[in-house]
């Protein structure tokens, strides 16, 4: 457009005659953020605030309501022409304050404007608290009486011993967190148990009163009302609030900040205490509740209340320490311009911050808090869809559709409708398209690497235990465990006196047997029979012995490298009948034996595999590429060794009624993958690794449709 | 006359604006505008006038004074609300009293359109279809209502023509017709009110309304006044209201009133002395007397804009701010200042405005005419008359302003007709509520369309055109060329000159014979150049012989920024049966192409166009004509964008009186 664009509007003659005011019933209070100068108004009856630059603010005291604005505005270019806003300027500023209700003209008639304002103002309300159906307020009742009783305990708290007392406990706390870290750390596990779900919801509510009678307090204590006292519907599940908003007109910013902090330290205090109360008990209910409060304490205000990249408490505290107020509105105008100055290059934007710094300060927070708020609602659905099963699925898909869908069609709206874009459109359309398409092209088109990995363990074969069939005591040593060794070459003598004993007792039982035959022969022909008998009984018994005998010297089952587990052999050792001795492992074929989980076995039979490669723990450096492999067909479900399994810290769930830690609670896959001979990594028989697959590359898109089919089954069997 | 309040009331009669669609809410009312406007519709309404024609022939026996009886009868239906039997009964009584006393009888596509009209739809028709008919008797349809009936024509002397034509018909049907004239006193203006049917311009009408809107004042809520009475003097008496409610409005030209003037406001303003503003003007000219350009400031002519270089800046942080009260402000500085040279480069005298005795004339960039009552913005136009050297002329504040957009929306019943409009469908639908309805023309149409020629670049486009106006003329054939723009006609005028050619030329200095000559373009061996808009409305009817060597030829020189605007040239030829032909010629240099298509998009057009012409000749009418839609959702867009400013402000502000009465829903 042609001339000048904020001293003249052709809408000036509607607002010109107008004799009004500012409303007498406003509180004006002058702040100052960052040396800029703001005038605050605060509208008592709503609780509203509006803050306004000190020429406007000039220019509006000027307003008597006696002249009309257009006498007003021209004294005030007398008087002061280098402030004095322009017509344009006025005509939005009074339609702006009007809309907020903060001017009053003598003029009736009025009225009936007010009324339909507010009524649109509240189905406006009530349309976005429908929209935004997990985060319901429902104000409920004045809490100013019970806080107005209670005042004694903010000024107890706001003063130097509260905060000394306040420092102190949460020191104390943090010193007994960090001393308990792998105790407190181990229990979160039971958090959510069925059992104690019900005291975790009520220490949450309580925990959110004294939050949030921090606030109220805190407020209250510097001077400030707090009016309204409800029920916030936080994912359906109801939590008390308090609205300490009046805080935002304190003038004092360290009023503003510690109100704003003040519910956050009431939880670390109390988790504090806590903590002393955990310590010092026994397994118990007062345990059980001492260590509710501090989970809720410490995760609420990390992820939550005390974060600022949410819009909690921790938020409002930052905007104030930093002097900028809507820093998260702010910050996303920031990476708007940045777009729209950069990418889009439109001509003549007013600029959001002027100094780098500043700028990329304003910037990253934007991107970080989006990030953030994607994970935070991303682990939200994801938890509802989990807690609440079918209706959960709904309800997060309602909320991938609000949260998602709205911004994307607010920025399709932008590019499309947004008169700023109007110059250019088509760069901004042409731009985003390519970007959209190249996205699209990446995620659907472009094969890209797609692989899973597995833990299992390295088998040798052929391997074998070395296991005595006679007891005995180490007589011999032949080789040393470790050796090199050959099939059938004796690995150690054993002595079994015993079994010695035996076999001499055996072979004169045979002498006896057999003198008493030749006797016999000749005098009682008639027992011959039962002395053959028993001969042949004396000579079977002694042929055991004798094999027993010849199982004394243990010999290697077959060639390869005598691995005793690292255990040594003494001479004198008494070795029982079936202990291990150790293996015998062969070096002809390695295998590396891998734990598909039926997650995952997808994959090894909707796309072909490319390849397969091992790792094995302590070369992790190596990579192995197996020769071949092959899927062991049908269920599994005893891992190969029990150190896979979660009982022996490995990944694999077992079943913990089962004594041996290696039966698991899920069949699974094995997949044998034959490992290259000629390396020159060491290959253990049972040395635990991971095999990864690397499948035939996919399209990303595709591969996330897969994962997300496979989690949707995993959780509800769809 | 003595007011009751009822009768009180229904002068100043004024309902509420139409409702504004936004959000979800929006996609829903499209979803509802897209069924009725639906295709079908016409088909239903061309059956329904296929049973209207049947009743007719029920009438023909019966005397005048049976069919005065009638209508009085069916007005005390139709007061009470007529069924479908009797709106059809009442049109074909109208047909019937049409071809006593017009000696006309409306076809089928005429009573359609009526019902269409009645209905409360856009209808389109063609040029040349008779629309004068079908509004009049949608007229008698809305008039027998009892209620005011406005019919808005597009200038005045088609308003006194169509009413004083029609008068007869309207007498029959036992209505009584009245026009408006610029020059009527508010008295003539009153009586002619009054009457069942009024025939005037958008622009007399939007006046009336707000001069009397200005009168009622405070007291705009007919409650109100009578109140007032009960309780003192009245403030306001009725009778000197003009205008007399806003029930019934029927739009002729509609796409021009409702589309193209939408946003133009009509003020009612007085002079206002502002020697602040004054004496800032004259600095900022003086002083911008210093900057050159391409060292102080770049102008981008594609957008109209111009960037201070940081050599302008400095210069502009030099100018002391004592030199004037405004300078004070270094916002206002600049911008005064840059006010001063965009008025020395982009407005340019011939093109955007002229001076006539003294006084600096806008001249209207679609249609060519001047304007004199048109001034621009604040500033702007003292700003050019520095430039021009001339005295400043006393800056008007305004009192009073309305947009047709915003005016029309009031109307209770709105309806209107227009030769083309479909292409602006959504935006009727969404700003006015009109569904439009496309009527068939009567006899079929034999427009021939030779194919378009595209040329990469201006000199061929204008060889070509200046062989095709050879070519046609030699066989005798009329020509009509149409431009875009003035400057474009000049061109083509200055190239037929040298050429020996003898033709008419039409645009801002030939007003006077505006009708005249374009009614004559039809005459055998005619050439005549026109912009586009030039003489709408005009039939252009074909001399002896004319039609046997195949009617009117039509030119095109280029693309209009809106298809509606070539589908209006091209309407001008092959009316009502008659033979006719189209060509159009367009080049990658028009102003559609600049305008909407990036430079290197541009040179590669060119570059196909002139390897490969006829991929380039497909491929150009296809990009052309995505130009053309983006550039109808553009102004879409920002038409949309003043009504949103004006329903926020109106309905923020703490208004009363009129603005208060005209507030936005």
């Amino acid at each position: 457009m042609s001339g000048p664009e904020n001293l003249f509007s052709e809408s000036w003659h509607l607002v010109a005659p107008l004799r009004i005011t500012l409303r007498y019933n406003l509180d004006v209070r002058r702040q100052v953020l960052r040396g800029d100068v703001w005038y605050l108004f605060h509208d008592e009856l709503n609780n509203q605030f509006y803050r306004i630059r000190p020429a406007t603010h000039a220019f509006l005291m000027r307003l008597d309501g006696r002249r009309t604005v257009e006498e007003v505005w021209r004294e005030s270019l007398v008087l002061d022409p280098e402030n004095t806003p322009g017509q344009q300027e006025i005509v939005q500023l009074v339609a702006q304050l009007a809309e907020a209700s903060l001017i009053q003209s003598e003029r009736a008639g009025d009225g009936l404007r007010q009324f339909k304002l507010r009524q649109e103002k509240r189905e406006k309300l009530l349309r976005t608290q429908i929209l935004n159906f997990f985060f319901i307020r429902l104000p409920l009742f004045d809490p100013d009486a019970i806080l107005s009783r209670l005042s004694f305990v903010g000024r107890a708290a706001v003063s130097p011993f509260g905060a000394l007392v306040w420092a102190l406990t949460v020191g104390f706390g943090l010193k007994m967190a960090f001393e308990n870290w792998g105790a407190l750390s181990d229990r979160t596990q039971g958090i959510l148990a069925p059992a104690n779900l019900g005291w975790l919801y009520a220490v949450s509510v309580l925990l959110k009163l004294w939050h949030e009678l921090g606030h109220g307090l805190v407020c209250k204590r510097f001077g400030g009302q707090v009016r309204t006292f409800g029920v916030m519907f936080m994912v359906f599940v109801p939590l008390p609030f308090v609205d300490a908003s009046a805080a935002y007109g304190f003038r004092e910013r360290h009023k503003r900040v510690l109100t704003g902090a003040a519910g956050v330290m009431a939880e670390l205090f109390a988790a504090s205490l806590a903590l002393l109360v955990w310590t010092k008990t026994g397994q118990g209910l007062a345990n059980q509740i001492a260590y509710n409060v501090i989970f809720l304490a410490s995760v609420s205000t990390i992820v939550f209340n005390g974060n600022p990249l949410l819009r909690f408490d921790g938020y409002f505290v930052l905007c104030d320490l930093l002097a900028t107020p809507n820093l998260a509105q702010r910050s996303t105008f920031q990476l708007k311009w940045l777009l729209e100055r950069f990418v889009f290059d439109i001509p003549r934007l007013v600029p959001v911050e002027r100094t780098r710094k500043a700028i990329g300060w304003l910037a990253a927070y934007g991107i970080a808090s989006g990030v953030y708020k994607m994970i935070v609602l991303w682990a939200i659905l994801l938890f509802i869809g989990d807690q609440l099963f079918g209706l959960g699925i709904g309800l997060a898909l309602l909320g991938v559709i609000f949260w998602g869908g709205g911004p994307l069609y607010q920025f399709g709206r932008y590019l499309f409708t947004d008169p700023r874009l109007e110059v250019r459109r088509n760069r901004a359309l042409g731009i985003v398209g390519a970007f959209v398409v190249a996205v699209l092209v990446f995620l659907f088109l472009i094969p890209m690497p797609h692989r899973f990995k597995m833990p299992g363990v390295v088998r040798m074969e052929p391997s074998a235990q070395i296991v005595p069939v006679t007891d005995g005591r180490i007589a011999e040593l032949f080789s040393a465990p470790g050796a090199e060794v050959v099939a059938g070459q004796p690995l150690l003598r054993l002595e079994n006196l015993e079994l010695e004993g035996k076999r001499i007792a055996l072979q004169e039982a045979i002498e006896e047997t057999e003198a008493r035959r030749r006797f016999a022969r000749e005098a009682l022909p008639s027992v011959l029979s039962a002395l053959d008998k028993r001969l042949e009984s004396v000579r079977t018994q002694l042929a055991d012995v004798e094999r027993r005998c010849d199982g004394l010297v243990v010999r290697a089952p077959n060639p390869g490298h005598w691995a005793a587990d690292g255990v040594d052999y003494a001479q004198g050792q008494w070795v029982p009948r079936g202990f291990s001795l150790g293996q015998v492992v062969g070096t002809e074929k390695a295998s590396f034996s891998a734990i598909v989980s039926q997650d995952e076995a997808a994959g090894l039979f909707s796309d072909p595999i490319s390849r397969v490669e091992i790792r094995v723990r302590g070369q992790a450096g190596r990579t192995l590429r197996a020769v071949s492999f092959k899927v062991l067909p049908g269920d599994q479900r005893r891992l190969p060794t029990a150190a896979l399994g979660w009982a022996a810290g490995g990944d694999i769930k077992v079943d913990e009624e089962q004594r041996d830690a290696a039966t698991t609670t899920e069949p699974f896959f094995e997949v044998i993958a034959e490992l290259p001979r000629n390396t020159d990594v060491a290959l253990l028989h049972l040395r635990g690794g991971v095999a990864k697959f690397v499948l035939t590359p996919r399209p990303l898109a595709l591969q996330w449709w897969r994962s997300l089919r496979q989690l949707l089954k995993k959780r509800y069997q769809i | 006359m003595f007011a009751t309040p009822s009768t009180d009331h229904r002068l100043s009669y004024l309902p509420e604006a139409k409702r504004l669609h936004s959000g979800l809410e929006g996609w829903l009312w499209d979803i509802g505008g897209r069924w009725r406007r639906r295709s079908r519709l016409a088909d239903e309404l061309l059956d329904e006038a296929e049973q209207v024609l049947e009743n007719q022939a029920r009438f023909e026996k019966e005397s005048n004074r049976h069919l005065a009886d009638l209508f009085l009868q069916l007005s005390g239906r139709f007061r009470r609300g007529p069924a479908p039997e009797d709106i059809r009964e009442a049109l074909a009584a109208a047909a019937e009293v049409s071809r006593r006393t017009l000696y006309l009888e409306p076809y089928r596509e005429q009573v359609a359109g009526a019902l269409a009209l009645d209905r409360g739809c856009l209808a389109e028709m063609a040029t040349g279809e008779g629309k004068t008919l079908t509004i009049g008797l949608a007229a008698v349809l809305a008039g027998l209502v009892g209620r005011p009936v406005h019919v808005v024509t597009a200038n005045d002397y088609l308003a006194e023509r169509d009413a004083v034509a029609l008068k007869p018909f309207f007498h029959g049907c036992g209505l009584t017709v009245g026009h408006i004239q610029g020059d009527m006193s508010a008295d003539v203006r009153r009586i002619n009110y009054r009457r069942s049917l009024t025939y005037g311009t958008s622009k007399e009408i939007v006046a009336d309304f707000l001069r009397d809107r200005l009168v009622l004042g405070e007291f705009q809520d007919s409650r109100r006044r009578a109140l007032q009475k009960l309780l003192s003097r009245p403030a306001v008496r009725s009778d000197a209201l003009v205008l007399n409610g806003m029930f019934t409005a029927i739009v002729d030209e509609a796409d021009h009133v409702l589309i193209d003037e939408a946003v133009t406001p009509l003020l009612i303003s007085e002079q206002h002395p502002n020697e602040y503003l004054q004496a800032a003007v004259m600095k900022a000219h003086e002083e911008a007397a210093a900057f050159l350009e391409g060292r102080d400031f770049e102008t981008d002519p594609k957008f109209g804009e111009l960037t201070l270089t940081s050599e302008g800046r400095r210069r502009l942080e030099e100018i002391p701010p004592e030199r004037c009260l405004l300078f004070q402000n270094a916002r206002w500085k600049e911008e005064l200042l840059m006010q001063a040279l965009r008025a020395r480069v982009f407005f340019l005298r011939g093109r955007h405005y002229v001076i006539d005795g003294g006084k600096v004339v806008i001249i209207d960039e679609t249609t060519g005419r001047p304007a004199p009552q048109r001034s621009w913005r604040q500033g702007l136009h003292q700003a050019i008359e520095a430039k021009e050297g001339l005295e400043l002329s006393i800056p008007t504040e305004n009192l009073a302003s309305l947009s047709f957009q915003r005016f029309f929306r009031h109307y209770r019943r709105l309806s209107g007709v227009t030769g083309t409009g479909k292409e602006n469908a959504k935006e009727l639908w969404h700003i006015y509520h009109l569904p439009i309805v496309i009527l068939p023309t009567h006899r079929p149409c034999i427009r021939k369309f030779a194919g378009d020629v595209y040329a990469p670049a201006a000199e061929e486009k204008w060889t070509a055109v200046l062989a095709e106006v050879a070519a046609v003329h030699s066989v005798g054939r009329p020509v009509l060329v149409g431009c875009g723009s003035v400057s474009a006609s000049e061109i083509l005028a200055a190239r037929l000159a040298a050429a020996g050619f003898n033709f008419r030329l039409l645009n801002a200095t030939q007003l006077k014979h505006e009708a005249e000559i374009v009614a004559d373009a039809g005459q055998p061996g005619m050439i005549t150049v026109a912009t586009n808009l030039a003489g709408r409305g005009t039939d252009i009817r074909l001399g002896a012989g004319v039609a046997e060597t195949g009617g009117l030829h039509v030119i095109a020189t280029e693309h209009a920024l809106s298809g509606r605007v070539d589908r209006q040239l091209f309407g001008r030829c092959a009316r009502q049966g008659d033979p006719g032909s189209v060509r159009l010629f367009a080049c990658v240099e028009d102003e559609l192409p600049r305008r909407f298509l990036p430079g290197w998009a541009r040179r590669c057009l060119a570059h196909l166009l002139s390897r490969w012409p006829s991929g380039g000749v497909w491929f150009c009418h296809r990009l052309f004509r995505f130009c053309q839609m983006a550039a109808t959702g553009m102004d879409y867009r920002r038409r949309l964008g003043v009504l949103r400013r004006d329903r926020w402000l109106t309905r923020m502000l703490p208004l009363w009186g009129m603005d208060q009465s005209l507030r936005e829903r």
